[in-house]
């Protein structure tokens, strides 16, 4: 009798066992069919109606780009080209806001990509491509593989590792291994040289008030030797002195930057979140109207529009962003999580999505923002809880912000 | 190395580095749509591909203005054609068919324009299994993303997404009609019971007693199969009828419990019958249907939750939870039948009163306590 039930128990449960782990499609979810579409297909009345603009940066660097690619055709082998290819279109792609070009930048290092012995200045490359893909540690783990080399190699692509080492660091809170990066590019390339990997560190740990005078100190030598950084330090100093309350201070700094460089997308949207903070939103709108292809640029610019009283435009740019979000989300790729959750506060008026967003984003990356985005949540939906390893981070990395303080305040008192 | 030089370079990273790393870029890297659908003309596909993406491999823009027009785009419709067709590969039943370019459209994604290429094909007339190969682009950007995306616009759909990695799918075409429908609910609710690790163990937790009776303050041993097997029945029908009812409840929206409470009390439930087993309160014939019952409503909301994800609001509802539950019972009935011969040949001796039910009543009692605190109040202890 037991055996009986013995036999027809396993006869049960194999045919259970291979029901449900038969025909599980992983690539495939079912789910309603939303493409990304604004409008439909149609064919077009006037042969002379523009489909599509190439970005400036493309068109004029396409002739380059075609010369390299028969070069890097003719000598598939040359790690160098093939470096000095990806190089360029890296930079194309920063300048056109457009990633497919970091896509062509991999398809030139594709036969290193896996590969842990791929020359140094291929895995430079590698390590910029992976952060850009939001792959941080892998990123860190191919600079670690760079800088682990012979010393004498190439100096410039050691300077270069350090600094981005210093900077993917700083972006996952791995403060321990900033310092190393900054402290070995001040060996190398001198102390004035590595304040742009020590500054950003001193600004996140708690000492604000240094790194702000550390830009101060050589901004007059930088403006006059490498006027490219000047936007960017004074961008950073903005920050800085918008950390340490100083508004008006911080102001001047953006407005700095703004006249140094007029198209910076993160300048944009710093000095855009600080008028916003202000209740100065129509300014805001001003300043962000013709970059909205950039989707941070779009998110402030329909937080913005909103708190205008400018309903319609609202209405439309979060329809923009929601289609951007619902494409990346069909083509199962990386998320702007830091957007998403802020979209999802402001806009979506939807707290707990946002916290959970939030909360996701923090575990990948621990900057300032996503700080700001996890207790902004929390303290909308009610769940002061939630916020608790955003509090003790903060307090480990003794990092000062006046925002973030009265946030974490609000979120106490509850 | 020169002080300009090195800030030069220094220069030069910060420009690569550029704006801080965590900012994503603007919009996303390529993709192209393929949608596939069957009607009065055969298999047909209307594929949506970037005009970026065909301005660098196919060449549009031929007056090099930056500028693509829909005269430009028009001249270039063959090759454009060509190229596509020479990326894709498609067959049918096992048969290939051949691509026939057919009208060429415009499309506005929200990443810009798109080409839209209308194929039919020679597939006779229906298609039951597809097979696809895709090759578009992948050799130029590796971050490439094919979308398939099979079945009618705006209602419920598959979508596919094809990689370098991942570069072929097969699906069937044909309706899978209602039985087959719920033959794939049936199999997603084996399929949740039995990554419910939290479901099963309460489970065993409740049957864990059952080839036992209380008599006299003391377990003792049940003496024939049948009454033993009649009581699991009860307890499992009274789970099951439990979780039955508040599943509806929670996939038609008539009830909203917060995942958080619902998740922590599904915890409480196992340690409150864990904690029984080892200090029983109730007659050993209530106290499996008492927790089976109460318990098995919140049980229920922690289903709910995978069979909306399924998207059963929007397809055939009753067939859906029907189909599900009717998984859920198959992969309960499995742990069942595969638990209790061993209980019942074990219960006489001291090793399952002593050790299945007293200390493994401790142990899940300990075990569902991590979970509870993990969570009522989001931590991380155990990550499991």
């Amino acid at each position: 009798m037991t055996m009986r039930m013995l036999v027809t128990s396993a006869a049960i449960v194999i045919i259970c066992l291979t029901s449900a782990a038969s025909g599980r499609a992983l690539a495939s979810t079912l789910e309603p069919i939303s493409e990304s579409r604004v409008d439909g297909p149609r064919v077009p009345l006037r042969d002379d109606e523009v489909l599509e603009t190439l970005p400036r940066r493309l068109l004029e660097s396409r002739g380059e780009i075609q010369r390299m690619r028969r070069e890097l055709a003719a000598w598939p082998g040359d790690a160098q080209l093939a470096a000095r290819v990806a190089g360029e279109l890296v930079r194309l792609a920063r300048a056109s806001d457009d990633p497919r070009l970091y896509g062509h930048a991999r398809a030139a290092i594709a036969r290193w990509w896996d590969d842990p012995a791929a020359p140094s200045g291929v895995l430079l490359i590698r390590a910029k491509l992976k952060e850009t893909d939001h792959d941080y540690r892998a990123a860190l783990a191919d600079l670690e593989l760079l800088l682990a080399r012979e010393p004498g190699q190439v100096q410039a692509l050691q300077v270069q590792a350090l600094v981005e080492t210093a900077s993917v660091a700083l972006v996952v809170a791995d403060f321990g291994r900033a310092t190393a990066a900054a402290d070995a590019l001040e060996r190398v390339a001198g102390p004035m040289q590595a304040v742009f990997a020590r500054a950003p560190l001193l600004a996140r740990t708690g000492r604000a008030g240094e790194a702000y005078d550390l830009y101060g100190r050589h901004l007059a030598e930088l403006r006059e030797r490498s006027p490219g950084v000047v936007a960017w330090v004074e961008t950073a100093r903005g920050e800085i002195a918008e950390m340490l309350g100083r508004l008006e201070a911080a102001e001047r700094h953006y407005r700095a930057a703004l006249a140094a460089d007029q198209s910076d997308r993160y300048l944009m949207r710093a000095l855009a979140d600080f008028l916003l903070d202000r209740g100065r939103a129509p300014e805001a709108m001003a300043l962000l109207e013709n970059h909205t292809a950039d989707t941070g640029v779009l998110l402030a610019y329909a937080i913005a529009a909103k708190q205008s009283g400018k309903a319609e435009i609202a209405r439309r740019s979060t329809a923009e962003l929601t289609a951007r979000f619902d494409a990346i989300r069909l083509r199962q790729g990386t998320r702007h999580l830091r957007f998403e959750s802020r979209y999802e506060l402001e806009l979506g008026g939807n707290p707990a999505r946002a916290l959970e967003l939030a909360r996701q984003s923090w575990a990948e990356q621990k900057e300032p923002r996503d700080a700001r985005n996890v207790l902004e949540a929390a303290l909308a939906a009610g769940d002061a809880g939630a916020a608790n390893q955003v509090i003790e981070f903060m307090a480990q990395s003794r990092i000062e912000d006046v925002r973030l303080r009265e946030l974490a305040a609000r979120l106490g008192a509850r | 190395m020169s002080w300009t030089v090195v800030l030069r370079v220094v220069a030069l990273a910060i420009a690569l580095v550029g704006s801080i790393s965590g900012e994503a870029h603007a919009h996303k890297p390529s993709d192209s749509y393929l949608r596939i659908s069957t009607g009065s003309e055969g298999l047909r596909l209307r594929w949506d591909i970037a005009l970026k993406d065909l301005e660098m491999i196919v060449g549009l823009d031929s007056d090099a203005n930056g500028e693509i027009t829909w005269g430009e785009l028009k001249a270039r419709q063959s090759a454009v054609f060509e190229y596509a067709r020479s990326r894709l590969s498609i067959s049918v039943d096992g048969q290939p068919v051949s691509l026939v370019p057919g009208r060429l459209l415009f499309n506005r994604h929200s990443d810009g324009g798109y080409a839209v290429l209308e194929l039919g094909t020679d597939a006779p007339g229906n298609p039951g299994r597809v097979s696809i190969s895709y090759s578009l682009l992948f050799d130029v950007d590796p971050t490439h993303r094919g979308l398939v995306l099979v079945g009618a616009e705006g209602g419920s759909g598959t979508t596919h997404v094809l990689s370098p990695e991942l570069s072929t799918v097969e699906f069937d075409l044909a309706d899978p009609g209602p039985w087959r429908s719920f033959l794939v609910f049936v199999r997603e609710g084996v399929w949740h019971i039995w990554i419910g690790y939290d479901h099963v163990l309460f489970l065993l937790t409740l049957l864990l007693p059952a080839v036992l009776v209380r008599r006299d303050r003391k377990w003792t041993p049940v003496d024939e199969l049948r009454p033993a097997v009649w009581d699991v029945a009860k307890i499992v029908s009274c789970f099951t009828l439990a979780h039955t009812i508040t599943l509806w409840l929670a996939v038609m929206d008539h009830v909203a419990l917060p995942s958080r409470w619902v998740e922590s009390v599904i915890a409480l439930s196992i340690i409150i019958t864990a904690a029984h087993n080892l200090r029983p309160v109730l007659p050993s014939s209530m106290s499996g249907l008492v927790f089976g019952f109460g318990f098995g409503l919140v049980h229920g909301f922690g289903f709910a939750g995978a069979l909306k994800d399924l998207g059963a609001k929007d397809l055939a509802l009753g067939s859906a939870l029907l189909g599900f539950n009717v998984g859920v019972e198959l992969g309960q009935l499995c742990i069942v039948l595969a638990v209790l011969p061993v209980m019942y040949r074990l219960r006489h001796r001291a090793v399952y009163l002593w050790v299945f039910l007293r200390l493994g009543s401790i142990a899940i009692a300990a075990l569902a306590a991590v979970w509870f605190v993990e969570r009522a109040f989001k931590v991380e202890i155990l990550g499991w």
